[in-house]
């Protein structure tokens, strides 16, 4: 939107273009990806139960009961915790990548590998460091 | 009225604009033409409020808008409508909700009433029948008129023109001014062009400036354009009559001083 003009386009009418474009999807990433986690666990745990099961290794009811034992109350809500902080990581940075991209359509690219890039090793830092502070 | 009064800026050390002064009146159609890389699209993003001088005043209606907040400076822009030069529609959007927008944002008008207004802005750039097209299925001459249509969807008090005719075929470009012409006498508007195409000039302004390395070199009416006897702008307005079959070997011999 910034290479084509239209992020200009939008304060010239008047908008705040932080507000109207960026605001919404940092709110997005926030609220979705500890959705997108909770879906991930359960695919997980639903696949390793079936591939176990289905596959004659483990019964299902021995699965669950083992996973039961080393269950920790903690690792869901420590789960849920970092798909926060990762969701406003990635969603953040791709949009100040995008929103101060320049250099027509290979500035577009070159932003999104720096976007990608940049969202890893900030989601590592993250991890590291609530990892040292919650765990 | 916009006035423009000492205003500097620079990139990186570069100096862009360096002490411009000028005054656009109420209700004509002014024209800032120059080179490619004269500063004149700088010029205008300053007008609107986009980009901010280093030094020096931007007055729209008096109030300088360089010393407004961010909050004052949007209602401000509110009176602009702008028609930057790829269009700027937004890709995500068909041509009817590309106009709708700004109404739907800042008006209460009812859906039925922005359908209304909608329709009407796409029928005075005479393009009633690609309402429902995504900006991708549109021509360059297209996506134009339909940024047209959507810059005067709120009735602005001035429209700005980002070179207007970059990229399209010689009749579509005379299309596109006759377009500005007419909604300029139709909406009683003050438009700004930014252009190098001094046939537009020639065919819609009331009055130029020419830009030549960041500084206002000359500024006056459009009769009074070919009475000038500055080299530099002659040199500009000539090369445009060039290229309309004058000779050519003038403009190998002749070549623009860099």
């Amino acid at each position: 939107m910034r290479v084509t003009e239209q992020i200009d386009a939008l304060e010239a009418m008047g908008l705040n273009s932080i507000g109207y474009l960026i605001i919404p999807r940092v709110l997005a990433g926030v609220l979705m990806f500890p959705v997108l986690y909770i879906a991930a666990v359960l695919v997980g745990v639903g696949g390793g139960i079936a591939v176990a099961h289905l596959g004659g290794w483990v019964p299902a009811g021995e699965f669950v009961s083992g996973a039961r034992e080393f269950f920790n109350p903690f690792d869901p809500v420590f789960g849920i915790i970092k798909s926060l902080v990762f969701g406003f990581v990635i969603t953040s940075i791709s949009c100040y990548k995008g929103y101060y991209t320049s250099g027509g359509a290979e500035g577009v690219g070159r932003s999104t590998t720096e976007a990608a890039v940049t969202s890893c090793v900030y989601i590592l830092l993250a991890d590291l460091v609530l990892a040292m502070t919650l765990l | 009225m916009i006035e423009a009064k000492n205003l500097f800026k620079s990139f990186n050390d570069r100096p862009v604009l360096e002490d411009v002064n000028m005054q656009i009146e109420e209700g004509e159609t002014f024209a800032i033409i120059g080179r490619s890389g004269s500063g004149k699209s700088v010029l205008m993003k300053h007008l609107i409020g986009l980009l901010k001088p280093d030094s020096g005043e931007i007055l729209i209606d008096g109030v300088d808008i360089n010393k407004l907040d961010y909050r004052a400076l949007r209602t401000v822009r509110r009176q602009f409508g702008v028609l930057f030069q790829g269009g700027a529609l937004f890709d995500s959007m068909t041509s009817f909700e590309n106009v709708a927008f700004p109404l739907a944002t800042f008006t209460d008008k009812k859906p039925a009433e922005i359908a209304r207004v909608v329709h009407e802005c796409l029928e005075m750039v005479e393009l009633e029948d690609v309402g429902n097209k995504m900006p991708s299925e549109l021509s360059g001459g297209m996506k134009k008129r339909v940024a047209l249509a959507r810059a005067i969807a709120l009735r602005p008090k001035y429209i700005f023109y980002d070179e207007p005719n970059t990229g399209l075929d010689p009749e579509t470009s005379n299309t596109i001014d006759a377009l500005i012409s007419g909604l300029s006498d139709r909406l009683n508007v003050t438009s700004i062009v930014v252009t190098h195409d001094m046939h537009s000039v020639l065919s819609i302004a009331d009055r130029a400036a020419f830009i030549h390395q960041g500084t206002i070199r000359w500024i006056g009416t459009v009769e009074e354009l070919h009475a000038s006897t500055d080299d530099v702008l002659l040199d500009f307005v000539k090369a445009h009559e060039y290229q309309i079959g004058g000779p050519r070997t003038s403009v190998a011999t002749n070549p623009p001083s860099y």
